[in-house]
């Protein structure tokens, strides 16, 4: 029964025997190998390698949802209701089983959210295990949510001997509760906790620490390195209580635990006969020591992500902040002035008869991507691109990842006419395709406005950030009329889409900095 | 059903689970077997041949002699495609009769190759020029499943596309990618060297990013014919696996 846990991905490293491959002896067989012809294990691959054991062995998980092609996949048009099916050409992988792996990767927050029974928690559990802890403290140390739970049940207990002679608070000494320093923290339905619990738990994600009694205590692991995984079995807005906004922010990655598959009822039957569960199983050379994980963070924020790949994020970011109606000052015409202000921003996008909705992609959501979520998104795309072996981050893997980790951020605009007829209707309950699909659209209009060959806005940010030692009075006024006739060309445009409103600030802040530097040196002379 | 790389020598060959054997005093079996796992060998069937080899050494008039040779030629027979060489010399010696009482018997040679003693002539005769010489016969021309993906245990996480064999027998070059190209390997291809004979092979990532149009970089072998490579490999657009089939 072993051997059916035990089975693993051979990388190929591991592969490719020392020396060359025909002047092996009998002598050889029996000498001391020389370990310094094989070398350490590569992180990447023992990721890969953990991810197909958990597909393959551990978790019962024929989805492949995060799809990889090059060229075109085949697909099948099923059903009369627009159902496609694609296959994809190039390796493709399960959502709800690689994003908890590049959580523990990248040292992130992952939520877990569908219904009872789906392998939520064992998902977890299994991610705790391959952190290093035994499977017994890992599922020791989960944090069940329910409406009783209290601040002192989840961070521990002052020891009353302490509390009765304590002069002061310092003097108290609190008795943590041991599941704060693990390298992987779960805290299951999430959405039961009592809101002021949820207050003391956002402490602990956000910040790292947790207080009791004037006593402070850091959550961080040995490795420096830790993941939290939730679990919820409603991703919108249901449970006992109300997840607070700041802690459902604070999610990097939202997946759903996918159901289970009726054709592999065989390995359920084998496992409930055999009454095994797979985090006790989890084979030896997967776990990752504390100094891996660290390295492995270290790796993954090393990928590079290359300028092409960058700017289209940027594109995509900008279309979301801009609302035409939102206040009356440029910069303050945006959703967020709208929404702090008590306003609805789906009654202010309504207002904006002026732009094509079916070009504005702003209109489709009722709020904008905070820096959180575009760290998150960055720090996930490169963690795929790690996983998949890539030198530098693709556009492929940020719109792999990009899905997930918004999912719960950039909100619907359910008053928007694609929500509310025809093909597209179904989008409003599907998060993760209306996401995936809002990125295709920007990717398109990125490529049809021809931003990779001719961006003006970024040559004029790029002249600006080569710095201005050297540039006289002349070529600082030349830069300034170019930045004015840029100005000019989208105004003469009409039409004002989020796009623009990113590239006016942007250019007015270039004319600031050009402006100030003429003053200087023209006051310089004087 | 699932196809894993594998050669077809061993198919529906039985491995019992036994002990780890046990070696004159001067040979570590534990150290050996490390070493076979380590070049590629397969760990069960290196202690299943062995164990049925020592079982005819020790019943001969020396039961303590020849473990070393028994042992290397156990470890070729699992699959360590290096020893081919040093394995066939022993091999040569114990049927010639030299090296006097440091010899294996040729019956427990013929049990550490999974042979019978009928064959074991034929066989070496046959691997002094052909390392796919298997007198028992195999049924159709395929020698070995080589490669696979990498989630079912192979190397690799796209299909080989591109094959060419070099001047050694079994001696092959596979470009791997996720797409075909259209004139030759695609720019940025993985090129693997394979190394196989009748027991093993050796796969080695000569580079994970070769140049357009098949070029072989330095290391990486000579071109050579079929006919040379005694081989061919055969690819399927289904499949992550190559298929090494005897040259027509």
């Amino acid at each position: 029964m072993g051997d059916r846990w035990n089975r693993l991905s051979q990388s190929p490293t591991r592969q490719v025997p020392p020396g060359p491959p025909h002047d092996l002896t009998a002598d050889d067989l029996f000498a001391e190998p020389d370990d310094s012809l094989a070398g350490p294990e590569p992180l990447d691959e023992k990721l890969r390698r953990a991810y197909y054991w958990l597909v393959n062995q551990a978790v019962i998980s024929p989805f492949y949802d995060v799809e990889f092609s090059s060229g075109s996949p085949v697909s099948f048009t099923l059903g009369d209701a627009g159902a496609t099916l694609d296959l994809p050409t190039e390796q493709s992988y399960s959502s709800n089983v690689l994003l908890p792996l590049l959580t523990l990767a990248v040292g992130g927050k992952c939520l877990l959210v569908g219904g009872p029974g789906r392998g939520k928690t064992t998902l977890a559990v299994l991610m705790g295990v391959l952190a290093g802890s035994t499977p017994a403290d890992v599922r020791r140390h989960v944090q069940q949510g329910q409406p009783q739970l209290t601040v002192s049940d989840l961070v521990g207990l002052p020891l009353p001997r302490d509390l009765v002679q304590a002069a002061s608070l310092d003097e108290v000494t609190v008795a943590w509760r041991g599941w704060l320093t693990e390298p992987v923290k779960i805290v299951d339905e999430y959405n039961r906790i009592p809101t002021k619990t949820q207050s003391a738990l956002l402490t602990m994600v956000a910040e790292g620490y947790v207080e009791s009694h004037d006593q402070v205590r850091s959550t961080t692991p040995p490795s420096g390195v830790e993941s939290w995984f939730f679990t919820a079995n409603d991703d919108g807005g249901g449970g006992t209580f109300p997840v607070i906004q700041a802690l459902r922010d604070r999610m990097d990655v939202t997946v759903a635990a996918l159901g289970f598959n009726s054709r592999f009822l065989d390995e359920l039957v084998a496992r409930v006969e055999a009454g095994e569960k797979p985090e006790d199983h989890v084979p030896a050379e997967l776990v990752l020591s504390p100094d891996e994980q660290s390295r492995l963070r270290a790796a993954v924020r090393a990928v590079p992500i290359p300028a092409s790949v960058r700017r289209r994020v940027e594109f995509f970011s900008s279309h979301f902040e801009f609302v035409q109606h939102g206040g009356r000052r440029f910069e303050y015409r945006t959703k967020d002035t709208v929404t702090t202000g008590g306003g609805r921003v789906p009654d202010v996008v309504d207002e904006n008869t002026g732009a094509d909705l079916a070009v504005d992609l702003g209109a489709q959501t009722v709020n904008s991507l905070s820096v959180r979520a575009l760290q998150t998104l960055v720090g996930y795309a490169k963690a795929m691109a790690f996983f998949r072996g890539r030198a530098e981050v693709g556009l492929d893997d940020v719109a792999a990842v990009l899905p997930f980790a918004l999912r719960g951020k950039l909100l619907p605009n359910p008053q928007h006419p694609r929500f509310d007829e025809g093909a597209d209707r179904e989008l409003a309950a599907d998060a993760v395709s209306w996401l995936a699909d809002l990125f295709e659209q920007s990717c398109r209009q990125y490529t049809s406005l021809g931003l990779d060959g001719d961006d003006p806005v970024a040559e004029l940010l790029a002249q600006l950030g080569r710095g201005l030692d050297g540039v006289d009075r002349v070529e600082a006024s030349r830069r300034l009329t170019a930045v004015e006739a840029r100005i000019t060309a989208i105004a003469g445009a009409g039409k004002l889409y989020g796009r623009h409103y990113d590239d006016l600030v942007a250019l007015k802040y270039v004319h600031q900095r050009y402006t100030g530097y003429l003053a200087w040196l023209e006051g310089g002379r004087a | 059903m699932t196809h894993r790389a594998g050669h077809v020598v061993d198919d529906g060959v039985p491995v019992d689970d036994v002990a780890p054997p046990r070696l004159a005093v001067d040979l570590d079996a534990e150290r050996a077997e490390r070493n076979t796992v380590a070049w590629g060998g397969d760990a069960a069937r290196w202690r299943h041949v062995l164990t049925a080899a020592l079982v005819v050494q020790r019943a001969s008039a020396r039961p303590e002699q020849g473990h070393r040779d028994l042992s290397a030629l156990a470890a070729w027979r699992s699959g360590v495609v290096g020893l081919r060489a040093d394995a066939l010399a022993r091999l040569d010696r114990v049927l010639a009769g030299e090296g006097g009482d440091e010899r294996p018997s040729p019956e427990a040679a013929a049990a550490a190759l999974g042979l019978d003693p009928a064959h074991l002539d034929a066989f070496a005769d046959g691997q002094r020029s052909d390392p796919f010489a298997w007198p028992p016969g195999r049924p159709g021309g395929l020698i070995a499943r080589v490669g696979g993906f990498r989630g079912l245990g192979g190397p690799w996480q796209a299909r080989p596309q591109w094959t060419a064999p070099l001047d050694e027998a079994g001696g092959h070059l596979l470009w791997v990618a996720p797409e075909a190209g259209t004139d030759g390997p695609p720019a940025g291809a993985e090129l693997w060297r394979l190394d196989a004979d009748v027991f093993g092979h050796r796969l080695v990532l000569l580079t994970d990013d070769a140049p357009a149009g098949g070029a072989v970089p330095d290391g990486g072998g000579r071109s050579g014919t079929v006919a040379q490579a005694r081989s061919t490999v055969l690819l399927r657009w289904t499949s992550c696996l190559a298929f090494l089939v005897e040259a027509s």
